[in-house]
């Protein structure tokens, strides 16, 4: 191989894509066992009801079922678990695999039937008979807090999970709120987001009676978390329960958990002695896949009249649903340690009151709790930049921390970060004095054309233990076998379901090691092959999985340094690794040759372990920090209320970049889901709590052509933190866009007075609002 | 969603409103019910084939009727469920005497749990319309055939 | 997504058709493009125990020129009506309208006929009939009847097909010379099906509209034909403020739907504006500007 061509830095095409495209991928529907049966499982049509009483004899009559089972099969199942994050104090109630007694959303899973076919099983789901006593529901947060609200779970009589506050900075609010010249206040709401992975989720199980092992297939992020929890849960040994990733069809955080039906599935392949498969139907994961965001808020900003924030306060009710899933209470406590953005603010307080609805979970969805952060943070610099008069591009300069490292209000330490420069390079590319002086034009013709940015920072590659309050899981693993023959094998404890690092590890290894990039492969998602790692979310993937990597792959070169010294008859400090091959002064040895030699293990130095592999266990001792602004440019239809994205321009600084061309699609995947957001997206309940948003002809997920050309530009800061200079990426696109839309088109309707809107911007949205502003208007005359 | 309206009929408030309590009137008035059978007072079980163009479900359930003030007001409580989910709703009836008759004003909410709710639900409050409209577009036809006897 | 069990038949004729829908009644529903059909079989929201496939009828399908008519044939998809050459020729509003239809698959797959029947409030077919003042063609065990469009779109999810009858044909005459045309609409941004639509018909005299016929669909129960938009603008003028104000009341008289996506101020608003956006895009493109 020539030592010559760097892969790091270059756009390779993706190992992974050929089998992906040629549908030859193995994804848990795929998964064919001799003798498999199938699951349904039966979910209450109530948001909150008493089961009095459930009769399955004409099920188990059905022909073809095996099996039909209740909560009161599964009583003895551990809870589904919650992963301590923050915040510190949480009421956490049980979440039970089947419901016991009573539903609290609907959705909940009530039963299961287990039958020889798909079809079977379906059919006998509807021979289930359940005598539900319907409840009042809470489905709104503010309901559930109401006098006199039903309660959700026995003892936590307020249905509040937690209640906690976050106030810090130099400056007290009081203070604050004095020195201010102004106090500008707004009701923001985010949302509820279904993440609509591609691939919905599915669980395959298998128990060998001879070796008393199960297998458990599922799509998931987060295998090896999967296999200690379901193991807890199940109270069988980690030893004896093996749990597989296959390819996974994309998460977006939805699949970093552990879900009810990966626990039954397992339970029922041990009680049945059948394999089973349950693959869970598009309308299934509308209701009980989790939601993301849902958030609302009034944040209050303490101004002084030449633009500088010296607080934030926000007030914020989180709506969690009826149960907690793995992280449902850090995604708020995760927004106030974000809630400085990308400035210097001398106060910040957050205080967050987590609700338990009668709804499905929220839980992490890309950028989890950190887009709910830039929004807040980024709509009140523009709120303050209209209330000022200045431009906002001008606000935001003014706050900008002016050195780093900058510890903000709320705690954290941002390392490194030229905020100005990618808002400068944003201002440049985009031509945004231009665009102002072409916008002047517009408004002087009555169209309504806006201009929005975004500088944003975001908190990702979860991270170091002393950094999180309670909980640790902040770092990742990864081996680096090296065979006989001089080719590799990469084992990562990270889990890629679409992020493409059997591609960007292969690179780094091979460029370490100077092999061609097909002698590296990348294995992942097999907890027997692969050691234990905590997996793919939170933009870590190479950030701390793949300095994992780097550092097994030093610990590989030194010691074949060592055997090649001995071969070579020199010390080690006189061999030099170059381009594959070690170079003495009196002669040379090609890594494949050391490779061999190490496994012949014939007169090996003193000392020396035959073999070559290494294993890292790495934990960064900072999170990362990426940065950007992104800028949008839209035109607002007024009759019709639609908008159209003239311009979007993203510059994202993610550290040092393996593979560019992974980075532009997951900027351009970020985005789309950022807009999706913004413009599109909206997880609907009515007060009864009835998922009414409950396929995709009523949920809108961004469609190719309901979206623009993206632009994208990057600067380029080395993250101090760790020898790759990687900072992670996955989810920067999504944080920085979503704010940018929505300041822009609030500029476009500032010539009417229009100050606000909530997401999504619908055209009903914006049409009403724009005749509620012309009325006002007349009003005033 | 909710469900207001109102219906005009021929006949006097004395003479139609025996016809809203009487079980093989409503029988006859409710779309698509085949079962109407005395449980306990006011109380009947019920089997209906409610449904919107090809979506049609069984709903096996109750209707109830209760807080009777003769010739005046009543209320109707129906519940059902089928395949397709959980639907039930109630409504107070009142009765107003007018120069051609009868004007029936009801007012009542309905609610539907399930399939119908996740994938219909920008059809429900039309659907709920109807079904009043129908119901009491019967009703006219009903005590118009008795008047007429 | 598995519907209940069914029993597939597809009949090699239009009476042998016609008699399996007498002998199985509402236990049976026809099948052409399915894609009506299909998503409420998998949701189990429909449970036929019959589906008839109408696909081996040849003549179903069939787009053909007669005279001054059109035929088109029940079993067409959008696709063929919309690059159908004698469509395009002859009555372009139908080709329009078709293109506005989904997506690249649903309108290789679905049908003009299935559309028509299963008479969606937000579909685009019904308000291009109404405009187009076509007649539907019903065979049943009576014979064929002919139902003008104003009185086959009759209720939410009902036209008036008759259990036991299947539509064979839509026959449309060539609209009125000079004609401009167009359809627009606003479509619901996850299904694709029009918030609003109008699809506007209009005969020219010179610099006033001789003959107007509407149909506006998504806005209520059923597509309807406005009345007093069609009124107001024969005999007027063709400038914009003049056209804007005879389409103001295109949803009086009608009860607006409201659902999650949008209220009903804002959907009544809707049907005037895409009404008036119609007739402004027929007159400018009849005139031979923009297209």
């Amino acid at each position: 191989m020539s030592g010559d061509t760097s892969y790091i830095g270059k756009p390779v095409r993706r190992k992974e894509d050929r089998r992906m495209i040629q549908g030859l991928a193995t994804y848990v529907e795929d998964v064919d066992l001799p003798g498999l049966h199938h699951v349904a499982i039966l979910r209450s049509p109530f948001a909150h009801a008493r089961i009095d009483g459930i009769r399955r004899e004409a099920a188990l009559a059905f022909e073809g079922v095996v099996d039909v089972i209740t909560g009161e099969d599964t009583t003895h199942i551990g809870t589904v678990p919650r992963s301590t994050v923050l915040p510190e104090e949480v009421n956490s109630p049980r979440t039970p695999v089947l419901a016991e007694g009573k539903v609290r959303f609907a959705g909940e899973p009530v039963a299961a039937v287990v039958a020889t076919s798909k079809e079977a099983a379906r059919d006998a789901l509807e021979l289930v008979e359940v005598d539900y006593d319907p409840l009042p529901v809470a489905s709104e947060p503010e309901a559930a807090l109401a006098d006199g609200a039903p309660v959700l779970h026995e003892g936590i009589d307020d249905n509040l999970a937690f209640d906690w506050t976050l106030a810090g900075g130099e400056l007290t609010w009081g203070d604050a709120r004095e020195r201010a010249d102004r106090v500008i206040e707004q009701r923001l709401v985010h949302q509820r987001l279904a993440p609509i992975a591609m691939e919905p989720r599915g669980v395959v199980a298998r128990f060998d009676p001879g070796t008393e092992e199960t297998t458990l297939w599922t799509s998931t992020q987060i295998p090896h978390f999967v296999r200690t929890f379901v193991a807890i849960m199940l109270s069988i040994p980690e030893t004896k329960l093996r749990v597989i990733a296959p390819d996974v069809g994309g998460g977006f955080g939805s699949k970093l958990n552990v879900y009810r039906e990966e626990a039954l599935l397992c339970f029922l392949a041990r009680r049945t002695g059948k394999p089973v498969k349950w693959i869970e139907r598009r309308s299934e994961n509308f209701q009980s896949t989790i939601h993301g965001r849902g958030q609302t808020g009034d944040v209050q900003v303490a101004v002084t009249s030449d633009g500088k924030i010296l607080g934030i306060h926000y007030d914020v009710l989180a709506d969690l649903g009826a149960y907690h899933q793995l992280l449902t209470p850090a995604m708020p406590a995760i927004t106030g340690l974000m809630l400085s953005g990308a400035y210097a603010i001398p106060h910040i307080t957050i205080h967050v009151r987590g609700v338990f609805t009668n709804r499905m979970s929220t839980d992490a969805y890309r950028g989890a709790g950190r887009p709910e952060a830039t929004y807040v943070v980024e709509r009140v610099a523009d709120l303050v930049a209209a209330e000022l008069d200045m431009d906002p591009v001008e606000l935001r300069q003014r706050n900008f921390p002016s050195e780093f490292p900058y510890e903000t209000a709320t705690g954290l330490t941002y390392d490194s970060g030229d905020y100005v420069k990618a808002l400068n390079k944003a201002i440049e590319v985009g031509e945004y004095a231009g665009l102002r002086a072409q916008q002047a034009e517009a408004r002087a013709e009555g169209r309504l054309v806006g201009i929005g940015l975004s500088s944003y920072v975001e908190i990702c590659a979860l991270g170091p233990s002393s950094a999180m309050p309670s909980g640790g899981f902040g770092w990742d693993s990864a081996t680096v076998q090296v065979h006989p023959t001089g080719s590799v094998s990469v084992l990562t404890g990270v889990s890629p379901h679409g992020q493409g690092q059997e591609t960007s590890f292969a690179q780094i290894a091979a460029d370490k090691l100077g092999l061609d990039l097909d002698q590296v492969e990348v294995k992942h998602g097999d907890t027997h092959a692969v050691q234990y790692g905590v997996g793919t979310f939170g933009s870590r993937g190479i950030a701390v999985g793949g300095v994992a990597l780097y550092r097994a792959l030093e610990q590989v070169i030194d010691k074949a340094t060592r055997l090649a010294a001995a071969l070579l008859e020199t010390e080690a400090d006189q061999v030099r690794f170059e381009g594959g091959v070690f170079h003495g002064p009196d002669g040379a040895l090609a890594f494949g040759e050391v490779a061999f030699a190490a496994h012949v293990a014939k007169d090996l130095p003193p000392g020396f372990e035959p073999g070559l592999r290494a294993t890292a266990f790495y934990e960064p001792e900072n999170f990362t920090f990426p940065f950007g602004t992104h800028l949008c440019v839209v035109e607002v239809d007024p009759e019709l209320g639609t908008i159209d994205i003239q311009r979007f321009l993203a510059v994202d600084d993610c550290g040092k970049v393996v593979n560019p061309m992974l980075v532009d699609g997951q900027i351009h995947g970020g985005i789309a889901q950022g807009l999706g957001q913004a413009l599109l997206e909206r997880v609907v309940y009515d007060d009864a709590g009835q998922l009414l948003t409950g396929t995709l002809m009523d949920y809108a997920v961004p469609k190719a052509h309901q979206l623009p050309r993206f632009q994208t530009e990057r600067t380029e800061t080395p993250s101090p933190v760790n020898p790759l200079g990687a900072k992670g990426v996955g989810e920067a696109g999504t944080i920085g866009a979503t704010p940018a839309v929505v300041n822009a088109v609030v500029d476009a309707l500032r010539p009417l007075g229009v100050r606000h809107l909530d997401m999504p911007l619908t055209p009903d949205r914006i049409w009403t609002a724009i005749q509620a502003a012309e009325r006002s208007k007349v009003g005033a005359r | 969603m909710k469900i207001t309206g109102s219906a005009d009929l021929a006949p006097a408030p004395e003479d139609v409103f025996p016809r809203l309590l009487d079980p093989a009137v409503l029988i006859r008035c409710i779309p698509g019910c085949e079962k109407m059978e005395l449980v306990s007072e006011g109380v009947y079980s019920t089997l209906v084939r409610a449904g919107v163009g090809p979506v049609k479900g069984e709903f096996v359930g109750e209707v109830t009727l209760s807080d009777v003030v003769d010739r005046e007001s009543y209320r109707m409580a129906v519940a059902g469920k089928s395949a397709v989910g959980h639907a039930n709703g109630a409504a107070t009836i009142k009765l107003e005497a007018t120069e051609s008759g009868t004007r029936i004003h009801y007012a009542g909410d309905a609610q539907v749990a399930g399939l119908i709710a996740s994938v219909g639900s920008r059809l429900l409050q039309s659907v709920a319309n109807k079904i009043a409209r129908d119901f009491f577009k019967s009703l006219a036809v009903e005590v118009a055939a008795e008047s007429s006897t | 997504m598995i519907p209940t069990s069914f029993d597939y038949v597809a009949p090699e004729s239009l009476d042998e058709a016609v008699a399996l829908l007498q002998k199985h009644g509402d236990d049976a529903k026809v099948l052409t493009g399915g894609q009506s059909l299909i998503p409420l079989l998998r949701l189990r929201l429909a449970r036929p125990g019959v589906v008839v496939d109408l696909r081996k009828l040849s003549d179903l399908g069939r787009i053909e020129s007669a005279g001054e008519a059109l035929e088109i044939g029940a079993a067409a998809t959008h696709a063929e009506v919309m690059n159908s050459a004698a469509a395009l020729e002859k009555c372009p509003l139908l080709s329009e309208t078709a293109g506005e239809i989904g997506d690249v698959q649903v309108r290789n797959t679905g049908t003009i006929g299935g559309s028509l029947v299963h008479a969606d409030p937000a579909a685009d077919w019904p308000a291009a009939m109404l405009a187009l003042g076509a007649t539907m063609v019903l065979s049943g065990p009576q014979g064929e009847r002919a139902v003008a469009a104003e009185d086959f779109f009759v209720g939410l999810l009902e036209s008036a097909a008759q259990p036991g009858e299947i539509l064979t044909g839509i026959r449309v005459t060539v609209p009125r010379q000079p004609a401009a045309r167009a359809y627009r609409k606003l479509a619901q941004s996850a299904s694709g099906f029009a918030l609003a639509g109008a699809a506007v018909q209009l005969a020219l005299d010179g610099d006033t509209i001789a003959e107007a016929r509407i149909g506006i669909t998504g806005v209520a129960e059923h597509a309807y034909r406005p009345r007093e938009v069609e009124a107001a603008l024969t005999g007027g003028a063709l400038d914009a403020s003049s056209v804007e104000t005879a389409c103001a009341s295109a949803a009086e008289g009608v009860e607006v739907l409201e659902d999650i996506h949008a209220g009903a101020a804002y959907r009544g608003h809707l049907a005037s504006v895409l009404t008036k956006r119609a007739v402004l895009a027929a007159i400018e493109r009849a005139h031979g500007h923009a297209s």
